[in-house]
């Protein structure tokens, strides 16, 4: 603030009710003797209403144009439903339920379908490919570790891996009921021995 | 309204999956004998095998791996025991033979599907096999020599 006048920020807040009482106090005075500000005060007391008053006038407006627009649709709701005789009304809400269980049905049938989708492929995960094996026979007499080729059916006996030590041995495969492989380990000893060989 | 109706029918249409997939896995697991960490049935058929004229005994003739060519070369088949056993994971179990060994099996793995793999020795015969069963499918292991025939030992799971 000058020593004549006061601030234009200091004016704005004084008009917006921003200032300290004490301060507001000093400005108001001011703004009695002083012409110049009193004249600035004036200034923004116009604009301030020139604004609000636009505001409030298209706000009015707006709700008239808003109120007309939706009274306008209701009108024409009303006058549509009321030439249209009850029966047909009646009659498209039956439509409208026949379409409805029509989805319903869609809806269905296609869980169903998935269902049955799901369903098939967990089955052909669990019973797995239906190969018959022909009777193979592998052999090893050096005892080394032995393994049997890894794709078998399901509902089969495989030999992943067999040690025959010192032995002389063979690993059949035979086939068994329904067409299973079943496995053979055959390691032959002297007979006599008893199964007391060293 | 169509927008709609399609999503009712995808949302209905996952439930229903998601139960039959839940329901599936649940009805494979109730087939399983036991659950995957519970014991499994067994059980092991001890057959004597000569190449003498003899009596096969009529529960030998109604498998029909046993005539398989593999063990023509007997003609008399006599069941000396079969004990039956139950296989907890990874613990040993002795099956003792005639001839005074001991057949010792080992559950290492039980599937989902419902095969195991079971660990196969004799001490002093067979040093280890390991070998993958389906349930009722038998697994063989002959060539002991016993009482001038051959031991066949048949291990199946229930």
């Amino acid at each position: 603030m000058t020593a004549e006048h006061i601030e234009d920020d200091r004016l704005q807040m004084y008009f917006d009710r921003e200032l300290h009482p004490g301060e507001a106090t000093i400005v108001a005075r001011h703004v009695a003797e002083c012409a110049a500000c009193k004249k600035k005060l004036v200034r923004l007391e116009r604009m301030h209403a020139m604004f609000t008053g636009a505001a409030r006038a298209q706000a009015t407006a707006g709700d008239a144009q808003l109120g007309d627009a939706m009274f306008a649709k209701i009108q024409a709701g009303i006058t549509k439903n009321d030439a249209v005789p009850m029966s047909e009304r009646l009659h498209v809400v039956s439509d409208e339920l026949a379409t409805h269980r029509r989805g319903m049905v869609v809806s269905i049938g296609a869980a169903f379908a998935a269902a049955v989708v799901v369903l098939v492929v967990l089955l052909s995960r669990s019973s797995g490919p239906a190969v018959l094996v022909n009777d193979s026979v592998a052999t090893t007499g050096s005892g080394l570790p032995q393994v049997v080729r890894p794709e078998q059916p399901v509902g089969s006996s495989k030999v992943l891996h067999v040690d025959f030590g010192a032995r002389a041995g063979t690993v059949f495969e035979v086939e068994g009921q329904q067409g299973s492989a079943v496995s053979v380990v055959w390691i032959d000893e002297d007979v006599g021995s008893d199964g007391e060989a060293p | 309204m169509i927008r709609t109706r399609f999503s009712q029918a995808w949302r209905l249409a996952a439930a229903a999956t998601l139960v039959v997939a839940v329901s599936a896995q649940g009805s494979a697991a109730f087939a399983q004998p036991s659950s995957p960490t519970g014991a499994v049935s067994a059980e092991v058929i001890i057959v004597l095998g000569s190449e003498s004229q003899g009596p096969t005994d009529p529960a030998v003739a109604q498998e029909p791996v046993l005539a398989n060519p593999v063990f023509q070369q007997f003609r008399s088949m006599r069941i000396l025991a079969r004990p039956q056993i139950s296989l907890t994971l990874n613990r040993l179990v002795e099956v003792p033979l005639p001839n005074g060994r001991k057949l010792q099996l080992t559950l290492t793995e039980r599937r989902a599907d419902g095969r195991c793999l079971v660990r196969v020795s004799i001490p002093r015969y067979l040093p280890s096999a390991i070998v993958e069963l389906s349930r009722g499918t038998p697994f063989f292991q002959a060539g002991q020599a016993y009482q001038n025939g051959r031991l066949v030992l048949a291990l199946r799971i229930r």
